[in-house]
């Protein structure tokens, strides 16, 4: 079940009157309430991947229980293991195998062994990199003794397949999402009218500019070697609008949808195409895996203790396995790789925390070395998503190769664009708008989350506006990306 | 609690009634399909020809030039489960029909309406054929299947310019002019035009085969005991297209037709794909006829029609 479908606008309101008004006495009936119909909302893709998602939960659950009985080091040590080896060993299985076949087949050519792999039909379970990270936080936080483990197996299996969270994120921590589990839920009118504010701020997102930006991306990435390199260009920066509108807009429905439920889930998205700086970016990226990845790999590690050496090496290390999470494609490993290179000069330079708060946060406008910097972050940005986006790593050098060209001086005419869902005309003035809004919010954890409208009248009829330009700017409905990880 | 649920009922309450609104007065406007239902349900309109098929023949067979009472019952992207569920459905009110065509052609056999990329055109005979169609909601609703931008447009045609959504004539045949370009750029469109639709034709697989030719053998049965005759045929296209087309979906059409001719005694079949009689300018595109190549093609047709009839 996907957010922007007819089955969720009317699985929402049943379930959500159901919680509230027939199960509000019950704490137990409410998780199990929530663990039933999040297994209908994932059941809802693949019922068969349910097993997979209920396995792993159990097996995290039991491994905490045993955990919290041994302090035998040897002990404790081999639960971890069995935690990783079976989540790492599902998500390797399911997400990785053809590709570590297929790499292996490649080496194997390039030094003259012929090898014919036999290639296995795998599906991909919707969001198993989301619930496994999520359950690993568990298995990790309780080993390391930093969460008490819980008892109770409802609560733990709500916590893991909590479904606005469960197929693209944000990635929880138990020591943040397992505890309200635990804890009495009281209706917050404030609260929910805010997550109706944050889903229909998703949704406008990922309707009006991801859905519209991904038909103008499609058509030029598709069809690269017809378009001049001004077109190529024009084509990678809408595939960033698409990846922004589409990931952060379904983690606002996530975190909306959430907040109906009395839950507070974590930002996951911080305005990242204003940052300053490729540092200040992906600590507004992605929050909930890059964070992830900083307390569980990053740190123990050694993180930025250490010489110079390590600090580069740690850096890598985790740019690498963050793009590599992405997906089973080198594409994403170049990508990694590329973010990581130019992270370096910062760090390097020890400027990679020169840029922590909100940019222009005392003014209107921000300053010409404020523009200067987010500029050149944001077309950094987008050069990377080129790797993100092509089908192959030779495909997206070629794009690259041909931005750089002397076709880049080719005036991108309207023609180029056309035979879209919208005009080009008309998708301009929508992400002009739309960042206009981003700019003007961009204190708050969502664009319009503290807009002050004053009368209802007027906070009602921007509410109206906003539904009846998703209505009318709708285009044609596209996957949520980050579904595919 | 009971406040916020009252505040976005009476919030949703607007667009709810603009949405039932606009659903309502988008399924008053008239369209071949309400036309066409009609004809079918009324028993004072006798035909002893149905043609039946998708906008092969919807732009392809003129009533008008067959000497036998004739109905043109298709739609565009109109499958053969489609027109099989229309003459189980129908057929019972039209006493008089003798026959049936049917255009086998390239991409008949591998397809569905309901599940391609124009299965949107479904709704359209669940709200105006009443055909039952349970797996997809949204097939009960005009405005599931369009964007608002399109509905909008839709509504402001018919209530604001007077233009309904009826396309094809009294007997069900749509008319494409005769294009007045030269023949070197006609050519040229034409060939342009049969790179998407072969690609477009062309199936991934051939998963609806098996289910295709089980629909067929179903109507020729259905036919059969109502002592009706199918006349199936393949349709003209330009040569630009089938050379476009591939070997393997071709021959495996083509091969059925002539076998499933074999396996019934009400069946004839008769292939018309590279007919030389269609020169470029009876096209609109690469697939498609223009009321000229029409009026060739249902002279071909009722010509068989009638040495079938003589044969009687």
């Amino acid at each position: 079940m996907i957010f922007n479908s007819l089955e969720f606008a009317i699985f929402l309101p049943i379930v959500f009157l159901l919680y509230w008004f027939v199960l509000n006495k019950n704490l137990k009936l409410q998780n199990l309430f929530i663990v039933i119909v999040s297994y209908i909302f994932y059941g809802w893709w693949d019922w068969r991947f349910l097993f997979l998602i209920a396995f792993s939960s159990l097996v995290d659950f039991f491994i905490g229980v045993q955990l919290s009985k041994t302090d035998t080091p040897k002990l404790r040590k081999l639960l971890m293991g069995i935690s990783l080896s079976v989540n790492l060993g599902f998500l390797g299985f399911f997400k990785y195998f053809n590709f570590f076949i297929d790499s292996f087949a490649s080496t194997f050519t390039f030094f003259g062994i012929p090898f014919s792999p036999t290639h296995l039909n795998i599906l991909l379970p919707v969001g198993i990199s989301f619930y496994t990270f999520q359950t690993l936080s568990y298995s990790i936080d309780v080993y390391r003794r930093q969460l008490e483990p819980t008892k109770d197996i409802i609560a733990f299996l709500a916590f893991v397949s909590f479904f606005p969270q469960l197929v693209a994120g944000p990635i929880e921590r138990a020591t943040h999402l397992l505890p309200q589990f635990n804890k009495k839920r009281e209706f917050n009118y404030a609260l929910s009218v805010d997550g109706l504010k944050q889903i229909l701020w998703g949704l406008a997102k990922k309707i009006i500019i991801a859905d519209n930006a991904a038909e103008f991306a499609n058509l030029i990435f598709n069809n690269a070697d017809q378009y001049p390199g001004s077109v190529k260009l024009i084509g990678a920066i809408f595939f960033s609008l698409q990846i922004y509108g589409d990931f952060s807009g379904y983690s606002d429905i996530a975190i909306g949808t959430s907040k109906l439920f009395g839950f507070d889930l974590m930002q996951n998205f911080a305005f990242p195409y204003f940052s300053r700086d490729i540092a200040e970016f992906w600590r507004r990226w992605h929050i909930s895996l890059n964070t992830w990845f900083r307390d569980y790999l990053y740190i123990p590690l050694g993180g930025s203790r250490g010489g110079l050496s390590k600090k580069v090496r740690n850096t890598f290390i985790i740019f690498l396995v963050s793009g590599f999470w992405h997906g089973a494609n080198w594409t994403f490993i170049v990508w990694g790789g590329l973010n990581a290179l130019y992270f370096l000069p910062l760090l390097l330079a020890k400027k990679n925390r020169n840029n922590i708060g909100v940019v222009a946060e005392d003014r209107v406008f921000p300053n010409a070395q404020e523009v200067f910097q987010m500029l050149r972050t944001y077309l950094l940005v987008v050069l990377a998503w080129i790797f993100f986006r092509a089908e192959s790593v030779p495909h997206a050098i070629s794009f690259i190769d041909g931005i750089f060209s002397t076709s880049f001086f080719t005036f991108p005419s309207a023609t180029y664009f056309a035979g879209q869902n919208l005009s080009i005309y008309t998708m301009v003035a929508c992400i002009i708008v739309f960042f206009v809004i981003e700019w003007a919010g961009r204190r708050n954890i969502y664009a319009i989350q503290h807009f002050n409208l004053g009368h209802v009248t007027v906070k009602w009829s921007f509410y109206y506006s906003l539904i009846f330009c998703i209505f009318l700017f709708m285009g044609n409905e596209q996957d949520f990306i980050y579904f595919q990880f | 609690m009971k406040l916020f649920s009252l505040k976005v009922f009476l919030f949703l309450l607007p667009i709810f009634i603009m949405m039932f609104s606009e659903e309502y007065m988008l399924r008053r406007i008239p369209n071949d399909y309400t036309k066409k239902r009609e004809v079918m349900l009324d028993k004072e309109q006798e035909f002893q020809v149905l043609s039946l098929g998708s906008s092969h023949t919807y732009y392809g067979v003129d009533p008008q030039y067959f000497d036998l009472a004739t109905f043109n019952a298709s739609h565009i992207s109109q499958s053969v489960d489609v027109d099989y569920i229309l003459v189980h459905e129908y057929l019972k009110n039209k006493k008089s029909i003798k026959y049936v065509t049917l255009p086998i052609d390239y991409q008949s056999l591998f397809r569905r309406l309901s599940k391609g990329s124009t299965n949107w055109r479904m709704k359209n005979y669940v709200l105006y054929y009443d055909l039952a169609e349970v797996d997809n909601f949204k097939n009960n609703f005009e405005i599931m299947n369009f964007n608002y931008k399109v509905s909008l447009s839709r509504l402001f045609n018919y209530y604001v310019r007077g233009k309904d959504e009826v396309t094809s004539d009294q007997k069900g045949f749509a008319h494409i002019h005769v294009s007045n370009k030269s023949d070197l750029q006609l050519e040229e469109e034409l060939r342009a035009s049969a790179i998407k639709t072969a690609k477009r034709h062309t199936a991934a697989s051939d998963e609806h085969f098996e289910y295709n030719t089980q629909v067929l053998r179903d109507l020729a049965k259905e036919l059969k005991k109502q002592d009706i005759t199918l006349v199936l045929y393949t349709s003209p296209c330009h040569s630009s297209y089938v050379e476009l087309l591939d070997e393997n979906q071709l021959s495996k059409t083509l091969d059925f037709a002539n076998s499933f001719a074999g396996e019934y005694d009400n069946i004839h079949y008769v292939n018309y794909l590279q007919n030389p009689i269609f020169k470029t300018r009876d096209f609109s595109d690469s697939d498609h006829l223009n009321e000229e190549g029409a009026h060739k093609l249902s002279v071909l047709l009722n010509q068989e029609i009638n040495k079938l009839e003589k044969a009687i």
